[in-house]
């Protein structure tokens, strides 16, 4: 057996393949990618399932993030949500009625594909960051809601 | 003599583990850092060395002593020169030319890649590329032949083909049907070790290549016969191969298949394969011990 011989026109059709699909995210992009994220987490933290201990609420949401990164590698936002929202246990109704989750599966659905794909990804390989960032704005959120009150 | 140079264009078949060392329990891939219009990036590679070894050295030499009938009868010193290239192993070293003629002559796999004799080092003719990712960092570094060019598109990113793995050790004491771990020691326990790793994706490719400058036919033929057989044997490459890791299908970018020369590389191994054995025996044919000083005297 030898080796087989690569022709130009063998070699431009392989490495066709390899061009990368996603067109390269901005600056805005990626900033508008971490924003979403983070609305999402914001969403997950009010749609807690209540027969789960609220002391795991961020391990939880975590592994829900990354699990369902490793499950739509194809950039499948709604799959993505649906996974997550199953691992926190969220009541079906209650994600229905929440409008920031609504908001979320409105703007993921008004973007392209590759978008999709890079928040996918950005949730699978940045997960620790995307919980400190939500944790924060969580933490302001109830303190704002504190203060209003 | 001509210059020759071969390009190939080697694919990832099973996910590619070659390391660079361990942190912790975890594998880490070698890579190599590379200057982009983005910053400085670490892109996977496999280096010169190993694709040196397993691509060429070990299938070819293999090959070799089967050819000239060695199998299981070569010292454990021609077996090191021919599979690992040999060490220098006594104190004096010596520049035996017509040692060097008749290597050149009999055996282009020594030719092609060199080896240290017990005395002398054998200069190899043949250089190795590191294997290059194709990726959209390694764009402006690859070694394409004429003709063959790149698209315009950005190419995926390095980071996109690694991606990790985990395995751990089974635990034995729970197959009571073989263990009764009351006979044994009851308080026992299995190491359940976890070890991951990075790894090199399943459809990554590598561009690599080597170049025989002023070499000839035979040290081509041989270079060729050699990928062939690595091919043919799994073309594995990295750790792990045990697993199912490290295999890679390889295909010449351009040129020929070098069939020709690897034809006249297998005939001039059998016409000189008796020249070829003596040659192996007479440099690692073991010296007369010298006399000692002392002796010398009291024998005077």
């Amino acid at each position: 057996m030898s080796i087989p011989v690569m022709d130009t026109t063998e070699f431009r059709r392989r490495v066709a393949g390899l061009i990368d699909p996603n067109r390269k995210t901005g600056a805005a992009e990626t900033a508008s990618i971490k924003e979403e994220a983070k609305h999402l987490c914001l969403a997950l933290c009010e749609l807690f399932g209540e027969s789960l201990d609220r002391v795991t609420l961020w391990d939880r949401i975590g592994t829900a993030l990354s699990t369902a990164a490793a499950k739509c590698d194809d950039g499948d936002t709604d799959r993505f949500a649906s996974l997550c929202l199953d691992h926190v246990k969220a009541d079906n109704a209650a994600a229905a009625r929440h409008e920031g989750f609504a908001a979320w599966v409105v703007t993921l659905a008004s973007r392209d594909d590759a978008y999709r794909q890079a928040f996918v990804r950005h949730c699978g390989i940045k997960t620790p960051i995307i919980l400190v960032h939500a944790r924060h704005a969580w933490e302001q959120r109830k303190a704002t809601k504190g203060g209003a009150k | 003599m001509s210059h020759y140079r071969v390009y190939v264009w080697s694919e990832a078949v099973s996910p590619i583990t070659h390391m660079k060392g361990v942190e912790g329990n975890e594998a880490i891939i070698a890579r190599e850092p590379i200057d982009t219009p983005a910053g400085k990036r670490w892109v996977p590679k496999l280096s010169g060395n190993t694709i040196r070894h397993r691509c060429i050295r070990e299938p070819g030499a293999l090959w070799l002593i089967d050819a000239l009938g060695k199998k299981g009868e070569l010292s454990l010193q021609q077996l090191n020169f021919l599979l690992h290239g040999g060490n220098l192993t006594e104190s004096t070293g010596r520049e035996d030319t017509a040692r060097i003629a008749e290597m050149q002559e009999l055996l282009p796999l020594i030719r092609l890649l060199g080896g240290a004799l017990p005395d002398q080092i054998l200069k190899g003719s043949s250089l190795a590329w590191p294997g290059m990712l194709l990726c959209e960092e390694n764009r402006p570094h690859l070694p394409i032949p004429d003709g063959f060019e790149l698209p315009i598109e950005s190419l995926k990113p390095a980071e996109h083909y690694v991606e990790d793995y985990q395995y751990t050790r089974g635990d034995a004491k729970k197959r009571t049907d073989w263990y009764d771990e009351s006979t044994h020691d009851a308080d026992a326990k299995s190491n359940l070790m976890i070890f991951s790793g990075q790894q090199v994706i399943r459809g990554a490719v590598f561009i690599h290549g080597f170049d025989i400058p002023h070499g000839s036919e035979l040290e081509l033929g041989c270079l060729v016969h050699s990928l062939n057989l690595w091919q043919q044997t799994g073309g594995t490459i990295g750790g792990m191969a045990s697993k199912g890791h490290g295999r890679l299908e390889s295909r010449f970018i351009g040129g020929s298949d070098g069939q020709e020369a690897t034809e006249k590389y297998v005939e001039h191994v059998a016409k000189n394969a008796d020249a070829c054995r003596a040659w192996l025996d007479k440099v690692f044919k073991s010296k007369e011990p010298k006399a000692s000083k002392k002796k010398a005297v009291a024998n005077g």
